[in-house]
């Protein structure tokens, strides 16, 4: 189907497209890396059509998981027995000391939990914005096809 | 030194239960920091290509580092319990030993330890037979306490360090850093010291005499310094110098009190009294000469005095000698240098005999001797760490700096003051850290406006 003119050739929607999603996902490449970083996808996992370099379903199953498996945590990271052990020889120099160095692990253990988290959240809402992002570009690009077509 | 009332009461089990509590948290560490990089991170890689996805790959790259740190940290806190409940367990046991047998011979013990009879009994001379079940008593039970003893004072370093390493997130770091004795471990106790307690506000040149009466009298360097920080608080406390105006005032006024008000007030840097002082260069008339060889004993007060306020080093060195005759007149009530540095504001039977009853312990003593025992109890660790930063090579010391900076978020302090001494270092840390994740913008292609038609055919 031929909607638009460039030059002396005649372009279809779906060349225009793929055109543009390839310029984009090189501009997406050409970003700066860490070492030891793949720089594409593992052959054979193609980015959906509307997602570039994304396929969000895996990612969000982790997510998910991730989700899970930290909320499990948090019920046996609570170190109640040894903060017990602590209180139960106040006399003895190491008493106290114990319930310090509890106090500070309780402290750090909630902390991690909640960066856990909030990644895992962070994923998805990445992901969300990026799909979202996508969709608008598709949903451009089929309204300058469609003005086209109607042209 | 743990005492026979807490030593009988400890619950071992309650420390085992405590290294199950650790090691369960340690294994939630481990699995987390492997879902985090070995799915986590490996899905994001496969999945998602781009600026946004690699941001996410490397937070929980991060993440999983942060864990496998915990994960180290809490795996050193199981052995510790575990360690501590075992020695425990057996002292325990060892004492209730000593308790049943002391009672069966009828001895009584005190807190400390001590095993007196409980009856006086009357002996031909030179017959000790019926010494021989105290003496056993006594080392049974002493044997026990200084085994639980040591493993509450090893247990209590170590939960000290590991308290400390909660902002650790790099696992090579937490390796280091529970590396015994390395310049990392001493620089995070001196970090989590806490703040409250003055420092031993002294110049270089005395603290080189503290080393050097140390080596002379074999005193201990700890006890002469934990004087030094007791005796200071009325001047160098207030003004913060050695040389400021409460210093400059009060010298001299010691001075002039000794000469006309009060022939027994507290000279000097070591704040010792002009009879002790005397009694002491007596004792050891070749160690107090002047430059002309002629013995300082011979001065009179109001020159005692002088002399005493103006060398502070010397000074020192009497407190020092005063320390030796303190146990070489008699070793009872003067066994371990906390009994010495209560025997320093007053060297009486009483306080001997209170030594003796209770050891180490602070808490059953009353007014004064109490606040300097508690003083001892808090700047006690503090001294320890200072004196192993003063060890250091001045490169340890830069890299146990760079090591703390690099887990210290990006712009706050690192601050590190030892309680005597010119060790003080101050940097700032580098740690961008983990802040919560803010997805970054996914670049979108700009799309191209809409062809322009054709004008005409």
């Amino acid at each position: 189907m031929a909607i638009g003119v460039e030059g002396d050739s005649i372009v279809s929607f779906e060349e225009e497209w793929a055109d543009l999603k390839a310029a984009a996902q090189e501009r997406l490449q050409t970003g700066t890396r860490l070492a030891g970083v793949g720089t594409s996808p593992a052959p054979g996992r193609m980015p959906g059509a509307q997602n570039l370099g994304l396929d969000a379903a895996p990612v969000r199953r982790i997510a998910n998981r991730t989700h899970t498996e930290n909320s499990e945590s948090g019920d046996s990271n609570k170190l109640a027995d040894a903060e017990a052990a602590g209180r139960a020889h106040p006399g003895w120099e190491c008493g106290p000391v114990s319930n310090d160095c509890v106090d500070a692990w309780q402290g750090r253990l909630r902390g991690l939990s909640s960066l856990v988290a909030d990644a895992a959240d962070g994923l998805n809402g990445a992901m969300d914005e990026q799909i979202g992002g996508d969709r608008s570009v598709a949903d451009q690009l089929r309204s300058g096809a469609e003005w086209l077509e109607n042209a | 030194m743990v005492s026979v009332p807490e030593l009988k009461e400890a619950e071992p089990q309650k420390w085992r239960d405590a290294a199950e509590d650790a090691l369960a948290a340690a294994r939630r560490c481990g699995s987390m920091s492997a879902l985090a990089e070995e799915e986590v991170a490996a899905t994001l890689l496969q999945c998602w290509a781009g600026d946004t996805g690699e941001a996410a790959r490397r937070r929980f790259v991060q993440h999983a580092e942060d864990f496998e740190a915990a994960k180290l940290v809490l795996k050193k806190l199981v052995r510790t319990y575990d360690d501590l409940a075992d020695a425990v367990e057996t002292a325990k046991a060892d004492l209730v030993g000593g308790l049943s047998y002391a009672d069966s011979h009828d001895l009584v013990v005190d807190d400390s330890g001590r095993v007196q009879l409980a009856t006086p009994i009357m002996t031909a001379p030179g017959d000790d037979s019926h010494f021989g079940p105290l003496d056993h008593a006594a080392e049974a039970i002493g044997d026990a306490l200084t085994k639980a003893t040591e493993a509450d004072r090893t247990a209590t370093a170590a939960l000290r360090l590991l308290g400390a390493m909660t902002d650790i997130t790099d696992p090579a770091l937490a390796r280091e850093a529970l590396r015994q004795d390395s310049p990392l471990a001493v620089a995070l106790r001196l970090q989590n010291a806490g703040g409250g307690d003055h420092s031993i506000n002294v110049s270089s040149s005395q603290l080189a005499a503290v080393e050097q009466a140390a080596r002379e009298t074999g005193v201990s360097k700890k006890l002469l310094l934990a004087t030094l920080w007791q005796e200071q608080q009325w001047y160098q406390h207030i003004d913060g110098s050695p040389n400021g105006p409460a210093s400059f005032f009060g010298r001299p006024f010691n001075w002039l009190l000794s000469q006309t008000i009060k022939p027994d007030k507290s000279l000097g840097i070591t704040h010792i009294k002009p009879d002790t002082a005397r009694t002491v260069m007596e004792n050891h008339p070749d160690a107090f000469l002047d430059t002309e060889n002629n013995r300082l004993s011979e001065m009179d007060d109001s020159q005692l005095a002088k002399y005493i306020e103006e060398n502070p080093n010397e000074a020192i060195r009497l407190s020092a000698y005063h320390y030796s005759d303190l146990r070489e007149q008699s070793e009872y009530g003067a066994r371990t240098d906390k009994d010495l540095f209560l025997l320093y504001a007053a060297d009486t039977p009483d306080v001997r005999e209170l030594n003796e009853q209770y050891g180490d312990e602070s808490e059953p003593r009353g007014g004064d001797i109490r606040t300097r025992g508690e003083n001892w109890d808090r700047i006690s660790p503090r001294l320890d760490d200072a004196m192993a930063w003063e060890h250091l090579t001045e490169a340890e010391r830069l890299e146990a700096m760079e090591q703390l900076e690099s887990q210290t978020p990006d712009g706050q302090y690192v601050y590190l003051e030892p309680i005597y001494g010119d060790g003080i270092s101050m940097g700032t840390g580098t740690d961008t850290g983990t802040d919560r994740w803010e997805p970054e913008p996914t670049p979108s292609p700009s799309a191209n406006p809409p062809p322009t038609p054709p004008e005409g055919d």
